[in-house]
């Protein structure tokens, strides 16, 4: 044992940051600055559901739900993709709408095989896209936003090289997709709640998921821990391109045949979800789910525009407004929580 | 030299908030005079270069220029203040012309270069650039020509009182020269420079006085030429320090050694050494900014590129990464704590666990109770309160944050641990608490090996210490024949000592 | 001037990088010409420089959000809006008045994108996202789910009108505007400043560089070139739809890359710029006369930018160490 240095503390040693209690954690969990904007979502979803319930004629009705059910199930799983995208700091991939394009014409081309056979194919379509763009991003460093609009075009030149720009007809049975249901809920409906569920757990409960969130907070010092940066940015990717692969099958299925435009603004619709769900642009903070749940308050949000009469193009001004807003309410949050 | 004053400073304070970093400052320079500013880290030495600057404002006391009174925290004319900063502001893609002219008022809104070339070519080559083209991007210009165009710059705009903030730390032998020769002709144009510097040969080759502050009091100023290296440190430390009372043998020292090093160099920073570090020791280097000592913890963990050979156990191992490294068992805790250290914005607990996930892991999932555990138990040993595992490490103090740290790189269990700047910007307690868990660690066979430039945390914590000087080991020495002085000296002078004598 | 005459010749083609560009085109073209009979005739020249009027204003603007070391994402739209905005506003008899309400608006926009990524300290690829999102729906809706026709077909002839056989008003106001860009960057302040900001805000900042002011600027100047772009070809073909901006920002961040511009920031010229441009034009039209179908120029085009940004992240980290101080010599 050795004795220490006896000295005065000087001025150096006592620069101590005031200590800051930590927040209740139920407090934090639902309403600090972290999970704000998540809270507010889903506060926001019942509000308007209610609302819309309300005032509008025929919104609760059967066939009004059902359009909401499908319409978030694609988007739905195209954000839940995205998502990891997003919380690994690379912001967005902007290849969804591409992949998801030509997903659908290679879905409705091997149909006729079955349709587990023909999803199997898309889906390692889609994964090989995904592949491509995590090694160039992942591994190559190139910024991820020029990378995937290179590689949209490539897929969606590849898609019309294919396709010759005709609809390509289904020769098989997709039903159980397109229209199936289990009892009052589409199939698709479920194996979107299924697949967020799942990246969901895979995002809290795996190493990889929390490699992935630790890459988001900071690259530098997840690098210096050891974390395995790389790989877990390339299967980033790979998993996002199967998302974007399994929603145009979904597409697909729905209008039984395989059409590159039927994926326009796929892109924008997963971005708006993942942002207005509260997964914050600098990664790292926000859960897989809460896309889902973004998913779900924009197709509340169309359906409602749709409902009153409001066209397509005032729906995908709205979309961005939102995105814009989203992302300046986020921006506020993280000044809040700093002060 | 003219005996005129050009800056006076008079009862200048600064406090934040219980913190005084100035304390009743008094302090004058003279016209044309080459000042020398010593002092250790946390002197107060830049807090008064930035309220000279008029970057910050003095909680009190008044700041006089050439007769006029500056106001409180606005920024200081250039032409009365000018600053060259340790890091510089040279902007890459520029030309060397567009540098030395950056913020000059007679930049109008239509910028034509060659207005301004014969005056930038005639700054330049007085400064001994002749060989340079005015033309070139700056980033094309060797660390020291930058240094130079930075002072250029200032010149141009011709500032009465240039702060040089430690402009020969990173340069080599000529390049220093170079400096010196455009230090003495500023002095030759009347301008009045304040040579800010942890150097203290140069500051006694080329200052006319010297001043000195310490914990934030200015506690000496005198004539260069009467002054001792010896006082001179005294002045700075403040104290005859009471030596750690140790064993004389060193620890470990019996038995294989855990770390060998055979021609480890860094090419360009650091000569090829050879070292031998037994299982248990701990070892500190020490070295100024640029010597290279910062530079080898960060080879040997990984971070930077070094030639050589590295035994690790009898092993001959391979760190070219981190993730190299940390597979050896070598952990590191970087010397930034927030931006490589920790993740700021996640728990605590988060943090801990992160570099340790493949032991919590089965078949791909975490593990939730095994991790708890197992941060919890790091948590307990290294002094963190368990309660305190799902806070955010953000708002913690500095010293729990890097407890955090240290416990993330702890967590692994490794062979060897390096820290960069163990306790910087920590508080005593901390302190004292790190050290204890670092020397309970090596108790049980963990080699350390860590860099700090604060002598009282090596001599406290080091079983040997090795000094480096411009890249070369000068003395490699148990803490027992080492003492403040001798290390002051190893690094400051070299394998020379410069006899000074009163 | 100088003394140093080999370097600063060098400099002046803008360094190896501006040597190999125009190495590349000067290839590009004459490969074409050997290969295609038609490829070399004035008439294809025409319309080269006629694809080129309108890539070249397009990434002429985006070039200056990339000096700054940012990214207008929005561009495309903002060609649709603008020429949307200038047809439905000037019908036949006020195309002027369109085109200067299509201006009015790409000001709003850029001061928009450029406060909003600045205040809040956010890269400016994410705002121009939701921009580019929302003004493709603006788009859409100003369109209304048709083509906005205009009558007034002579202004059309005035802008396409050949000059010089191989030119027309349309492209020799973009190369107006390369010219006056290139006046901006070297001549005055703001250029400086510009630059500066890329290369290093923090170091601007510090000497008196309002950055804010700086990202303004280049954030509406692009819209501006966008928008402009988007009401002249709108009058040209007399026809504006939601669509006319597609795959142009894809096209102009490969033009741009190609062209030098780092997407790091304060790297890169307008002569650069402008050899980038030529290159994809020249490759696009190329491949048109060859037959090639508006897929597989799709296909080729992002395949290029790809390739090339790989090239520009591991070739530009090389270039880098070249062009690093000499490393610092203890000994």
């Amino acid at each position: 044992m050795s004795h220490s240095i006896s000295r005065t503390s000087t001025a150096k040693d006592q620069r101590v940051a005031p200590m800051k209690t930590p927040s209740s954690s139920l407090f934090g969990r639902w309403l600090g600055p972290e999970r704000m904007q998540a809270t507010g979502v889903k506060v926001a979803i019942v509000i308007l559901f209610i609302w819309g319930w309300a005032t509008i004629d025929n919104f609760a009705s059967s066939s009004n739900l059902h359009a909401i059910m499908y319409s978030v199930a694609a988007i739905g799983i195209a954000a839940v993709g995205m998502a990891f995208i997003t919380l690994s700091g690379n912001l967005f991939m902007l290849s969804m709408a591409a992949t998801a394009a030509l997903s659908t014409i290679i879905f409705a081309s091997f149909l006729y095989l079955g349709l587990v056979p023909a999803l199997l194919i898309v889906a390692a379509v889609g994964l090989i896209i995904g592949l491509v763009q995590g090694v160039v991003v992942g591994l190559g460093g190139v910024n991820p936003i020029i990378a995937t609009i290179a590689v949209a075009s490539i897929v969606m030149g590849a898609g019309a090289l294919y396709s010759g720009g005709l609809t390509i007809v289904g020769k098989g049975d997709a039903s159980w997709l397109g229209v199936g249901q289990l009892g009052v809920f589409p199939n698709q409906l479920l194996l979107f709640l299924v697949l967020a569920i799942a990246a969901e757990f895979v995002v809290q409960r795996t190493r990889f998921g929390r490699e992935l969130r630790l890459i988001g907070l900071n690259r530098t010092t997840a690098t210096l821990a050891g974390v395995r940066v790389g790989r877990t940015l390339v299967l980033s990717f790979v998993i996002a391109g199967l998302a974007a692969a399994i929603a145009g099958s979904l597409f697909a299925s729905q209008a039984a045949q395989g059409n590159l435009k039927l994926a326009a603004g796929l892109d924008f619709d997963a971005i708006a979800a993942v942002l207005v769900g509260g997964v914050s642009i600098r990664g790292g903070h926000g859960k897989i789910i809460d896309a889902a749940f973004g998913a779900l308050f924009l197709a509340i949000v169309s359906n409602i525009l749709l409902v009153k009469g409001l066209s397509f193009e005032i729906q995908l001004m709205v979309k961005g407004i939102v995105v814009i807003v989203a992302v300046i309410l986020g921006a506020l949050a993280v000044g809040l929580r700093k002060s | 030299m003219h005996t005129e004053t050009i800056l006076q400073v008079t009862g200048l304070r600064k406090t934040y908030g219980g913190i005084v970093a100035l304390d009743n400052v008094d302090f004058e320079l003279r016209v044309g005079e080459i000042h020398g500013l010593c002092g250790e880290n946390g002197a107060g030495k830049s807090t008064l270069v930035k309220i000279l600057g008029g970057l910050i404002a003095p909680s009190e006391g008044e700041i006089k220029v050439a007769g006029d009174v500056l106001r409180p925290g606005k920024r200081t004319d250039p032409r009365l203040i000018a600053i060259v900063h340790q890091e510089l502001s040279i902007i890459p893609a520029l030309s060397v012309l567009d540098n030395v002219m950056m913020g000059d008022e007679r930049v109008g809104s239509i910028y034509i270069r060659s207005r301004f070339a014969a005056d930038v070519r005639r700054q330049v080559d007085a400064l001994g650039l002749e060989h340079i083209d005015i033309y070139q991007p700056a980033s094309e210009l060797s660390l020291a020509e930058q240094q130079l165009i930075e002072i250029a710059r200032c010149v141009l705009r011709g500032a009465k009182v240039l702060i040089l903030d430690e402009p020969t730390a990173t340069l080599a032998d000529s390049e220093i020269h170079r400096v010196f020769v455009a230090v003495r002709w500023l002095q030759k144009q009347g301008t009045t420079v304040v040579f800010i510097s942890h150097r203290l040969n140069e500051v006694f080759e080329l200052t006319d006085r010297i001043s000195v502050f310490r914990n934030g009091k200015h506690v000496l100023t005198t004539e260069t030429a009467g002054l001792t290296s010896d006082e001179l440190v005294r002045a700075m430390i403040g104290r005859d320090v009471a030596r750690r009372v140790v064993d004389q043998s060193l620890p470990g020292v019996s038995g294989t050694p855990r770390l060998r090093l055979e021609r480890f160099s860094i090419p360009g920073k650091v000569l090829p050494l050879n070292l031998s570090v037994p299982g248990g020791q701990i070892i500190g280097f020490v070295g100024q900014l640029g010597s290279g000592a910062d530079l080898l913890v960060e080879a040997l963990s990984g971070v930077r590129a070094h030639t050589g050979m590295v035994t690790l156990d009898h092993e001959e191992v391979r760190i070219r990464t981190p993730k190299q490294a940390i597979e050896k068992g070598i952990a590191y805790v970087p010397e930034d704590r927030a931006g490589k250290g920790v993740f700021l914005e996640t728990t605590v607990a988060m943090n801990i666990t992160a570099s340790i996930l493949d032991r919590l892991t089965a078949f791909g999932l975490l593990a939730p109770r095994a991790e708890a555990d197992a941060a919890k138990a790091l948590a307990i040993r290294f002094a963190i309160d368990p309660r305190r595992l799902s806070s955010t490490v953000s708002q913690l103090s500095g010293g729990n944050q890097q407890k955090v740290a240290i416990a993330k790189a702890a967590a692994l269990e490794p062979r060897l641990l390096i820290l960069n700047e163990p306790t910087r910007g920590v508080d005593i307690g901390a302190r004292a608490e790190i050290y204890g868990q670092l020397r309970e660690m090596a108790g049980h066979g963990l080699t350390i090996i860590f860099f700090s430039t604060d002598f009282e945390e090596v001599l406290e914590l080091a079983d040997r210490v090795v000094t480096i000087f411009r890249g070369q080991v000068i003395n490699d020495r148990g803490v027992a024949d080492v003492s403040m002085s001798s290390i002051l000296n190893d690094i400051i002078h070299g394998p020379e000592k410069i006899a000074r004598t009163a | 001037m100088s003394t140093f005459t080999a370097s600063a010749r060098l400099r002046l083609v803008g360094g190896t990088g501006g040597a190999l560009r125009l190495g590349l085109l000067i290839i590009a073209v004459v490969l074409f010409s050997l290969l295609l009979d038609n490829f070399g005739t004035p008439r294809n020249a025409y319309a080269l420089f006629q694809s080129f009027a309108l890539l070249g204003l397009v990434t002429l603007g985006l070039a200056l959000t990339m000096l700054v070391g940012e990214f207008d994402l929005s561009v495309g739209s903002m060609v649709a809006v603008g020429g949307l905005i200038t047809l439905k506003v000037g019908g036949a008899d006020h195309l002027l008045l369109g085109m200067v309400a299509a201006a009015g608006f790409a000001i709003v926009v850029g001061l928009f994108n450029a406060l909003v990524f600045s205040w809040l300290r956010l890269s400016s690829l994410v705002i121009t996202v939701g921009s580019m999102i929302a003004l493709g729906g603006f788009a859409y809706w100003l369109a209304d789910g048709r083509v906005v026709n205009t009558d007034n077909f002579d202004a059309g002839s005035l802008l396409d009108d050949s000059m010089l056989g191989i030119f027309s008003l349309r492209s020799l106001l973009t190369l107006g505007a390369f010219v006056a860009a290139f006046g901006l960057l070297k001549y005055t302040r703001l250029g400086r400043n510009i630059l500066a900001t890329g290369s290093r805000a923090a170091a601007a900042k510090a000497s008196g560089v309002s950055t804010t002011a700086v990202y303004v600027v280049v954030f509406v100047l692009s819209a501006l070139c966008a928008s402009l772009a988007g009401s002249l070809l709108s009058i040209s073909l007399a026809t504006a739809s939601a669509t006319m901006g597609n795959n142009l920002l894809l096209q102009a961040a490969s033009a741009a890359i190609i062209g030098g511009i780092a997407l790091s920031g304060g790297i890169g010229g307008v002569g650069g710029v402008l050899v980038g441009v030529l290159i994809l034009t020249a490759l696009n039209n190329g491949l048109g006369l060859l037959g090639a179908s508006a897929a597989s120029m799709l296909f080729a085009n992002g395949l290029v930018l790809l390739v090339v940004v790989l090239l520009d992240g591991r070739a530009g980290e090389w270039l880098k160490k070249l062009r690093r101080p000499a490393p610092l010599k203890t000994f």
